[in-house]
């Protein structure tokens, strides 16, 4: 062990000497004591707070939650009805300017059909893009002026409205005035309106359903169903619910008067005879046989179903080695009229627009089948029969357009023949000639379309196509 | 008689019976050990200095993790706040938060001028500081505080080096080479104050 150093010998004297001055130990202070047990207890405790469960809370904060909930309810009450009288004036101005809409595509639509308006809304699809419907509940406008001239309209006519009375209604006049009508406005325009304003759109409708179901009456021996078409999901204006009970599944009004909403033909709003109306310009033969619905006709081409079958092993594997990108040319479509325009829609949105042709065309038409040498018609018998038909039932047409998947252009120059028996028409000539008996009696009642569509003009296409349901 | 952690136990429960048993378990060792710190302690100061020791123990008497003895851990407290005070002194000494008074103007209320005590010692002081715990004193206030601090506690407060060594967080061995090292440094400044204070004495006066 290390020697004690000399200043280490002092530190201890002197800490001696300063615990000899401190005296006799001390006591704490009581006024200090004090201080640190306060200190202590400040400090020792940690204060905890009871949990309160939420009843207690609530009867502890009651006047913060109802000042709360108060101040809620006053804020919606404010601003509430302000949005909500917001949003009534934005689907007021979108009503109209739907509804304005419609008023172009109409205007575009008569261009092309010399004045003439399309028999339905589901005809102005491609100038709209897609039918507008009233914003404020999501139900398609009442059109009311199908088939109407718009040369012989009034000012005042009503072409389109609003579906429901929701404070007003967007009412589209002829003369292209847009205004929200008070209910008590429209009714008046109502009274002005020819009778049974609304109901005649409707009427157009029932038209096509009854008729298609007559003809499958008809046909007794039909094993299959007849398909009835979709009734038009426009609402009835005010009042016209009891005239509409009185027609269900009628064709004939009060007067007894047959209605072909896809002629369109019969004038006036939706078919009703109307005073300022232009008179039907269908040709007899159609009119006096059967309509095609107003939304058109589908059809199938079952000419190539029917091409001869492949005569050998090496057809058939010529068939299934060279598959040629070949665009799919009225195949599936669908034949819409009005008056004497036609148009044809292809299975993949092409359309062809045409006309019916004059008598005299028909005779020129009908050689250039036969030269075609189609086994599926019988040229020299139908050449007869056909001219001899075109004041009986069989129409001739054609339709040109551009084919939007071979972007080439198409002509369709092919024949209307009634398809019905119990007219006394007879259909025979233009029967597929390999088409069973089933086939035949499954057909439904119609138009059967025959002819020569030309591709590219190069590309010749048999057509032998026959009504089918939608 | 509980044992120290069952005190400390009680303390950090905050029961005041246990808090009144510490104070009175470790107030006086904590005052003699304050009032050797300085030579100009009284005992008011070493009160102070306790007291303002005692409160720190109780705001951070969950920070002792029992690693060294209680009273070690008070006593470097203490020594922390024993510098603090003389710090305070010696800022007020030098004027600081004090109102400063004119010697040389008379007392509007007697017209006598002041008479303050002086900053040297008093004469029996002076004798007194002749004396090695004098030099010792004023040799210590040289030091740096990482030598001061040990020194306080090995030879006023009576540490072991293993006690050091737990208080301070030093391995034993770097204990005792810095104690080494502070004694050699104490010893040089001690042995400069005396040569000075031996020239003074030895200095002929003028009238000699």
């Amino acid at each position: 062990m290390e020697p004690e150093r000399k200043i280490e010998k002092w530190l201890r004297a002197y800490a001696k000497k300063r615990r000899a001055a401190a005296g006799e130990p001390s006591k704490m202070h009581p006024a200090m004591r004090r201080i640190l047990q306060s200190e202590v207890a400040r400090l020792g405790r940690p204060e905890e707070k009871p949990s309160l469960s939420l009843w207690q809370l609530v009867r502890q904060e009651w006047a913060w939650l109802a000042g709360f909930a108060l101040v809620i309810f006053f804020t919606a009450t404010l601003f509430l009805p302000a949005l909500s009288s917001a949003k009534h004036k934005v689907q007021h101005v979108t009503a109209m300017t739907r509804l304005r809409l419609i008023d172009t595509g109409l205007q575009l639509a008569a261009e092309n059909n010399n004045g003439k308006l399309p028999a339905s809304l589901n005809d102005l699809t491609n100038e709209l893009g897609k039918i507008p419907s009233d914003p404020r509940d999501g139900k398609p406008f009442v059109y009311v002026a199908g088939g109407a001239t718009l040369d012989d309209l009034q000012t005042n006519s009503v072409l389109a409205y609003s579906p429901d009375d929701q404070g007003g209604r967007a009412v589209l006049f002829a003369d292209g005035r847009i205004d929200m009508e008070t209910p008590a406005e429209f009714s008046d325009k109502a009274k002005d309106l020819p009778t049974q304003l609304a109901l005649r759109s409707r009427e157009i409708q029932n038209a096509k359903t009854p008729e298609v179901t007559t003809m499958a009456k008809n046909e007794s021996d039909l094993s299959e169903p007849m398909t009835t078409l979709p009734p038009n999901p426009e609402e009835p204006a005010p009042g016209e619910s009891q005239l509409m009970a009185s027609t269900t599944g009628v064709t004939t009004n009060t007067q007894g008067t047959h209605f072909f909403g896809g002629f369109g033909g019969v004038g006036g709003f939706g078919g009703i005879p109307h005073p300022a109306a232009s008179p039907p310009r269908v040709p007899l033969a159609i009119a006096a046989n059967q309509a095609l619905p107003p939304q058109g006709q589908f059809y199938r081409n079952i000419a190539q179903q029917n091409a001869s079958p492949p005569n050998s092993k090496a057809d058939l594997l010529m068939q299934s080695i060279v598959v040629q990108p070949q665009a799919v040319v009225l195949v599936n479509f669908q034949l819409q009229q009005n008056g004497n325009a036609l148009r044809v829609v292809d299975s993949d949105g092409s359309i062809y627009v045409g006309s019916i042709l004059p008598t005299n065309t028909l005779a020129q038409n009908i050689p250039s089948q036969a030269e075609n040498g189609e086994d599926t018609l019988k040229p020299s018998q139908s050449t007869d029969q056909s001219i001899g038909q075109s004041t009986a039932g069989t129409l001739s047409f054609r339709v040109t357009g551009l084919n939007r998947t071979s972007q080439q252009n198409v002509i369709f120059d092919g024949n209307l023949a009634a398809v019905s028996t119990a007219n006394g028409i007879n259909n025979t000539t233009f029967q597929p000639r390999q088409q069973t008996a089933r086939q035949q009696q499954s057909l439904p009642p119609g138009y059967h379309v025959t002819g020569n569509a030309t591709v590219g003009g190069t590309n010749q296409i048999n057509i032998d196509a026959v009504p089918v349901p939608q | 008689m509980d044992s120290e952690a069952d005190l400390l136990a009680r303390c950090r429960l905050g029961e005041a019976d246990a808090w009144d048993e510490l104070f009175d378990l470790h107030y006086a060792a904590a005052g003699r050990f304050v009032f050797q710190l300085s030579p100009d302690f009284t005992h008011e100061d070493a009160e102070e200095i306790c007291q303002e020791a005692f409160l720190s123990v109780v705001k951070n008497i969950n920070s002792f993790n029992g690693d060294s003895q209680f009273q070690t851990w008070l006593f470097r407290i203490a020594v922390n706040k024993a510098r603090d005070y003389l710090e305070k002194r010696a800022a007020a000494k030098r004027g600081g938060g004090q109102t400063i008074v004119s010697l040389q103007a008379a007392s509007p209320e007697n017209g006598l001028t002041p008479d303050p005590p002086a900053n040297l010692p008093a004469p029996d002081e002076f004798l007194m500081n002749n004396e090695q715990s004098s030099l010792v004193h004023e040799s210590l206030s040289h030091l740096s505080e990482p030598c001061r601090e040990i020194i306080a506690l090995r030879y006023f407060g009576d540490l072991s080096y293993e006690e050091l060594s737990t208080t301070l967080t030093l391995n034993p061995k770097t204990v005792s080479s810095r104690l080494s090292k502070c004694l050699d440094h104490l010893e040089e400044i001690a042995g400069k104050i005396f040569m000075r204070e031996k020239q003074v004495f030895s200095r002929p006066t003028p009238g000699q």
